[in-house]
């Protein structure tokens, strides 16, 4: 089973439920799809090896052979590529790979090459609970989605994977959720976490993804979340109180599941719970 | 010469835009002739490289000179190429830009 955590709001704690959870289980597979700041293993301390390189296609332009008759410009939908009298000047981080202008240059001026962005890391050691992915997304470059694409690979279907996705809704968090099996919303009870939940929620919709809410820092006296969850019966399937312990824990890079073993059962029942709205039990 | 300018509005009292890419406007200005006229910026709700394909649109009007406040990274390298001089200005009616630069490229 995959299960994508997933929150319109960052910094709810969708990193602690994926590696609380992913702790809970036997025999789990974690990939931090958030490559731009992967911080799952600032909390499992795995010894990493990078697997591979990632890139992305990338129009090289002959100057020969290039007429400027601005065809390829025109089929840019990305707007990566001007065109002058005096030639055509690419602009690589406006650049999606698409292919299109070599397409249609009818004047076969437009080969392509591997720009690389990222990378791909995986725990060294295969005795941990846990095996560890995470993409790593090169200072400087702006498109997550294709190290996550690259992540989402080396899925292993015969363990339970967790996925942790970027925050927001946009096409980082579409590439890591599609194709989960559950979506966890993780979401704070205050009028921002909410409104963004909101959003969250509409995306799973679209993407037909069974999906239920963790509140997280719960107890702050703000209703707003639950009302909403329980008018639109939206499951709750667990709430993370808003306490010292735990945070304590979480300064230190400890899962709290660690040292509050009681937890593990609460994640275990969790789990149960999404393997029963998923029909798999 | 010709000068581009961008701008918030079309008409004589037109304000200029800081933004290039997201202008709502151009107003074009022919030196010799004095003819003045407006067009929309096509790539003003481009959801990226609004600045690229607007500074190929106006090296495409064959303008000498753009007035505009804050033209980004990529438009600049694209005006660059095209040999188009980018004139940086603080926010003030189109009109008097033109007056502000050709003021000075006399003195």
């Amino acid at each position: 089973m995959r299960i994508a955590i997933a929150s319109g709001k960052g910094g709810t704690g969708k990193t602690t439920v994926s590696v609380n959870l992913a702790l809970s289980l036997e025999n789990a597979q974690l990939l931090d799809c958030d490559v731009e700041e992967p911080n799952c293993n600032l909390f499992l301390n795995h010894p990493l090896q990078k697997l591979r390189d990632v890139g992305t296609q990338v129009p090289v332009i002959s100057k020969d052979k290039c007429t400027s008759c601005g065809k390829c410009a025109e089929a840019c939908r990305f707007n990566a590529l001007a065109v002058l009298l005096t030639g055509v000047i690419l602009f690589p981080k406006l650049c999606h790979g698409c292919g299109a202008c070599s397409l249609v240059c009818p004047e076969g001026a437009i080969s392509e090459t591997i720009q690389v962005i990222g990378s791909i890391e995986r725990s060294v050691s295969h005795t941990h609970r846990i095996e560890l992915y995470q993409g790593v997304l090169n200072i400087g470059e702006p498109m997550a989605s294709p190290i996550i694409r690259s992540l989402k690979e080396h899925i292993d279907d015969s363990r339970t994977v967790i996925i942790d996705s970027p925050p927001g809704t946009s096409c980082p968090v579409i590439a890591s959720i599609t194709g989960a099996d559950f979506c966890i919303l993780v979401t704070e009870p205050t009028p921002f976490g909410l409104h963004d939940l909101i959003l969250a929620v509409e995306l799973v919709k679209d993407l037909q993804i069974p999906y239920g809410v963790i509140i997280n820092r719960h107890g702050t006296g703000y209703e707003g979340v639950e009302d909403y969850c329980s008018e639109n019966n939206i499951p709750v399937l667990m709430k993370i109180p808003y306490d010292m312990k735990i945070a304590e824990l979480y300064s230190e890079g400890v899962p709290f599941v660690l040292r509050m073993p009681q937890w593990k059962n609460r994640f275990l029942d969790t789990f149960r719970e999404l393997q029963v709205l998923t029909g798999r039990c | 010469m010709k000068i581009c300018v961008t701008t918030k509005d079309k008409g004589p009292e037109a304000g200029t835009d800081p933004h290039l890419g997201r202008c709502m406007y151009f107003m074009f200005v022919d030196t010799d002739s004095l003819h003045t006229e407006f067009a929309d910026n096509p790539y003003a709700a481009a959801s990226q490289g609004a600045g690229v394909q607007a500074a190929q649109y106006i090296a495409g009007k064959g303008v000498d000179v753009l007035i505009c406040g804050n033209p980004g990274p990529n438009s600049m390298s694209v005006m660059e190429a095209a040999g188009i001089k980018i004139v940086k200005l603080p926010e003030m009616k189109a009109m008097e830009a033109v007056q502000a630069f050709l003021g000075n490229n006399d003195s």
